[in-house]
């Protein structure tokens, strides 16, 4: 599933992405290429948490500006720890299990299919799933519906994801023009990207200022009694 | 039979009353209470079919759910789940069917399509390649809806199917799940269990260019039978009808309330479904009818009685009323007995206990009248009875008779007592009669002797003649009986009268208690007198002058002039002899000899007198000379030949003694 069949077939479910407003300018700085990003939630006001940003190398630079990494998606309190998880291509994560009982983490997305079938805590912990195709992968469990976290697989380490407050910051960016992609799991139109070159120098930072209006979330409700302590 | 139908008689008058008073309330009512049965049926139906109307909504709405149940459910499965993760749609239409089948009926029809439209699989195999048209329409309304659920009826193949729409979660939304159900039979038999109406699902086209063109009507599906089903799309009202109007439609099968709900087509668009509700009125009508018997069982039950109740008060009406009439009919043909039995106390036991009370009194009177005509005379009785009875009289010209039996004391002596009782009564009756006959009144019977009047207390202008009349009548019925007594061999007895007219006083006499009606004065004595006489002369009957002037019509011998006891005045007395022109020629010289030779006894010629007499006497019978008239003369003259009578002898004889 890539990323323009995801985002074609979410149209149908959700409401259309509006984007305000896009700033992206370009300051003298001393220091080496930066990307700094700020995006706005126009219907709280606030900063829009967990956006993914990527800056997009031409293919001669991929591994230049790759460092695959170990990462972790854990299961706490019935929920998956972090609800977005970036990666470079290549990385391996595990999905330990905290809760008591046991999970069945899966996912159907082309980026990578795969399911740990039930298990339960101290299980799988030593257990890495090499994500090796970019692409956004949507995690589920089949004993909790609502259960949902997504790991972004970007094509090099430039990428990160926005704060609480809507902030990120990609340091160590090569000088030159280069798109950068800005992904949301609210996106209008679902999972889409908007993209944008911006041109990187080493004197100064570029910055990118976004408002958007996320759609409403598309998570399955939460199972009102689902942290009940007894089971009879 | 006539009489009892008779218009006029007082029952078939209140049996009219009483069926013009309950014919039309018991009309009424059965008007108004069918009536209102009719209504309430009506109503009751109506009701039943909104019911089920609401309960086909809510059953529907229950199938949708148990659908959207299911395919959420099931969709969910991990088998379901990895089976759409393979992307194979062979494997993939598999498990939908396998999910049907899983559903037990419940869903039917399973549709899989991309979020934007792209058909994955159809158990239908409709061919479809991409959603279009009440599809698309379907999935646009999940899309923009809060939950990503919508539902609609979309037809497949000409039957009607509810049709809801989830999303897929893989765990975000991958794909639209349609689940689908006929609104075949077996749907409509469900929604009969709970409503227990009939349902049928019927499409028509709506006639775009000619409004008044029969619409075409197929039935879908439906629990009515064949032929119902045919009479339904024959009955059917389409046009006009909204969703709360009630049709009343006649089916083979009966007659059913019916009422519409629209299930397929927006108003203006040419295919419409509708469901069509039918509740039977058979039922209702039946119990109408068990009811409509009853209420006219029970209003004949009610006249029925009504009938006999006032038939048996029109009797204790009529019966007494016809009793007491009967009962007046007899008191007037005399009959006073057999008093009317009334029970109550009502107008008419006061009426029969009236005409009881008169009946009584009648009878009495009559009592007494009987009484008074036996004690008294007949005439007597009625002046007693038509005037107020009081003391005291009035003086009026009265002929007294006075009769007697000659020599009762000795017949008394010489006969049994109830030989004398016999004979007297024979005679006393012999004599009544007589007097009664010749308009006498009998006053008294005394012993042997009776007295009458004639002239009191009515006066009949001949009073005279008739008292004669009654004297030559008593003779005449003397000799009668006699000769029957002989026959009988009983006693001859021979009466004595005595008539004298004369004033007297008539009146009631004795005391406020006790009265009697009687004539009283000399007149009376003189005439009792006089039948005294009798005895001395020899003779049947004794008249006084004062008679014989008032009666000319009759034929006298002068007897005597007499003094009698207690009278100064001499009387000149006769003996009646019979009616003028009765008397044979015989007879008359004998009574012309007779009056010469009482001449000759007058003018002291004893010798002529005595020859006289004597040749009279001679001409009788042997057995009767001794003791005749003549002989009473022969007598007398031998003893006045010895006296030495007076210068002034008026030929009166005396009689000292009563």
């Amino acid at each position: 599933m890539d990323w323009q069949d995801f985002k074609h077939r979410m149209t149908a479910v959700f409401g259309a992405w509006t984007i305000a407003a896009i700033s992206l300018g370009a300051f003298s700085s001393v220091q080496a290429a930066q990307l700094s990003v700020n995006i706005q939630n126009l219907t709280t006001g606030q900063g829009l948490e967990d956006a993914v940003i990527e800056v997009l190398l031409p293919e001669t630079q991929w591994a230049q500006y790759t460092t695959q990494m170990d990462s972790s998606v854990d299961q706490l309190d019935k929920e998956f720890v972090a609800n977005v998880t970036v990666v470079p291509r290549g990385s391996r994560i595990n999905f330990p299990n905290s809760d008591n009982i046991l999970h069945h983490v899966y996912s159907f997305s082309q980026a990578k299919v795969f399911e740990l079938p039930l298990y339960g805590k101290g299980e799988y912990g030593d257990y890495f799933i090499e994500f090796d195709q970019p692409g956004v992968v949507e995690l589920g469990c089949n004993i909790h519906d609502w259960m949902l976290a997504y790991i972004y697989i970007a094509q090099t380490s430039l990428v990160a994801k926005t704060d609480d407050e809507g902030r990120a910051i990609i340091s160590g960016i090569p000088e030159g023009v280069h798109t950068v992609r800005i992904w949301h799991a609210r996106s209008p139109e679902p999972n889409s990207v908007v993209e944008q070159d911006v041109e990187f120098s080493d004197e100064e930072a570029a910055i990118v200022r976004l408002a958007v209006e996320p759609t409403k979330s598309n998570r399955l409700r939460r199972a009102p009694i689902s942290n009940r302590t007894r089971y009879r | 039979m006539n009489q009892f139908f008779a218009f006029n008689s007082f029952r078939s008058r209140l049996l009219l009353f009483l069926l013009a008073l309950l014919v039309p309330v018991l009309s009424g009512i059965y008007i108004f209470v069918t009536q209102e049965n009719e209504n309430y049926t009506e109503e009751t139906i109506n009701s039943y079919l909104e019911l089920g109307a609401d309960v086909f909504d809510f059953t529907r709405e229950e199938h949708k759910n148990t659908l959207l149940t299911i395919t959420s459910t099931m969709t969910r499965d991990w088998g379901f789940r990895n089976a759409f993760g393979t992307g194979d749609p062979f494997t993939i239409i598999d498990a939908a069917d396998n999910i049907l089948l899983r559903s037990l009926g419940a869903a039917e029809m399973m549709l899989i399509s991309s979020l934007d439209g792209e058909v994955i699989i159809d158990t239908k195999t409709q061919g479809y390649q991409q959603l279009s048209g009440e599809w698309l329409e379907l999935m646009n309304a999940a899309a923009s809806s809060q939950d990503g659920i919508a539902d609609a009826i979309i037809t497949i193949g000409d039957i009607p199917y509810q049709v809801t729409v989830i999303p897929l979660f893989l765990p975000t939304p991958v794909a639209w799940i349609f689940g689908g159900f006929p609104l075949d039979d077996s749907f409509a038999y469900t929604v009969k269990q709970s409503i227990v109406s009939d349902v049928s699902i019927v499409r028509y086209e709506e006639p775009n260019t000619a409004p008044l063109a029969d619409t075409e009507i197929s039935v879908i599906s439906s629990t009515l039978g064949p032929r119902d089903q045919a009479a339904l799309v024959d009955q059917l009202q389409i046009s006009g009808m909204t969703s709360t109007q009630t049709q009343r439609i006649s089916l083979p099968s009966g007659e059913y309330g019916t009422l519409m709900r629209q299930l397929y087509g927006a108003p203006g668009e040419p295919l419409q479904i509708v469901a069509v509700i039918q509740k039977s009125y058979n039922e209702n009508i039946e119990n109408l009818e068990a009811f409509r018997r009853g209420l006219v069982q029970f209003y004949s039950a009610i006249i029925a009685i009504s009938l006999v109740l006032v038939i048996l008060l029109a009797q204790s009406v009529t019966k007494p009323i016809l009793d007491v009439v009967a009962r007046v009919k007899r008191i007037k043909d005399g009959d006073y007995g057999q008093e009317v039995r009334v029970k109550g106390s009502d107008e008419i036991t006061e009426l029969a206990s009236a005409i009881n009370t008169m009946a009584s009194g009648l009878a009495e009177k009559e009592k007494v009248r009987d009484l008074l005509g036996k004690v008294v005379s007949d005439e007597i009785a009625e002046e007693l009875l038509s005037k107020t009875i009081a003391l005291g009289g009035e003086e009026k010209i009265v002929t007294v008779l006075f009769a007697d039996i000659k020599g009762f004391t000795s017949l008394c002596e010489n006969t049994p007592p109830e030989e004398v009782l016999t004979l007297l009564n024979k005679y006393l009756s012999t004599i009544t009669d007589v007097i009664e006959k010749n308009h006498g009144v009998v006053d008294k019977y005394t012993g042997d002797s009776v007295m009458a009047l004639f002239g009191a207390p009515l006066s009949r202008g001949n009073d005279a003649q008739n008292a004669l009349s009654t004297a030559l009548a008593i003779q005449q019925a003397m000799r009668d009986l006699n000769a029957s007594n002989i026959e009988q061999g009983l006693s001859v007895i021979e009466a004595g009268v005595g008539v004298h007219t004369g004033l007297v006083v008539a009146g009631n006499l004795g005391s406020q208690n006790r009265l009697n009606y009687t004539v009283v004065g000399d007149s009376v004595n003189l005439s009792a007198r006089l039948e005294g006489l009798t005895r001395k002369y020899n003779v049947e009957n004794i008249v006084s002058q004062s008679c014989c002037d008032a009666a000319p019509d009759f034929v006298y011998r002068e007897l005597d002039l007499v003094r009698v006891a207690g009278k100064n005045e001499p009387v000149r007395i006769f003996e009646v002899i019979g009616r003028a022109g009765t008397i044979s020629a015989e007879q008359e010289r004998e009574l012309a000899v007779f009056a010469e030779a009482l001449e000759f006894y007058r003018q002291q010629q004893w010798d002529d007198a005595i020859a006289l007499f004597s040749l009279l006497n001679m001409a009788l019978s042997e057995d009767q000379r001794s003791d005749s008239l003549y002989s009473v003369y022969i007598t007398r003259i031998g003893f006045l030949r010895e006296r030495d009578l007076p210068d002034n002898w008026d030929a009166v004889f005396v009689f000292d003694r009563k």
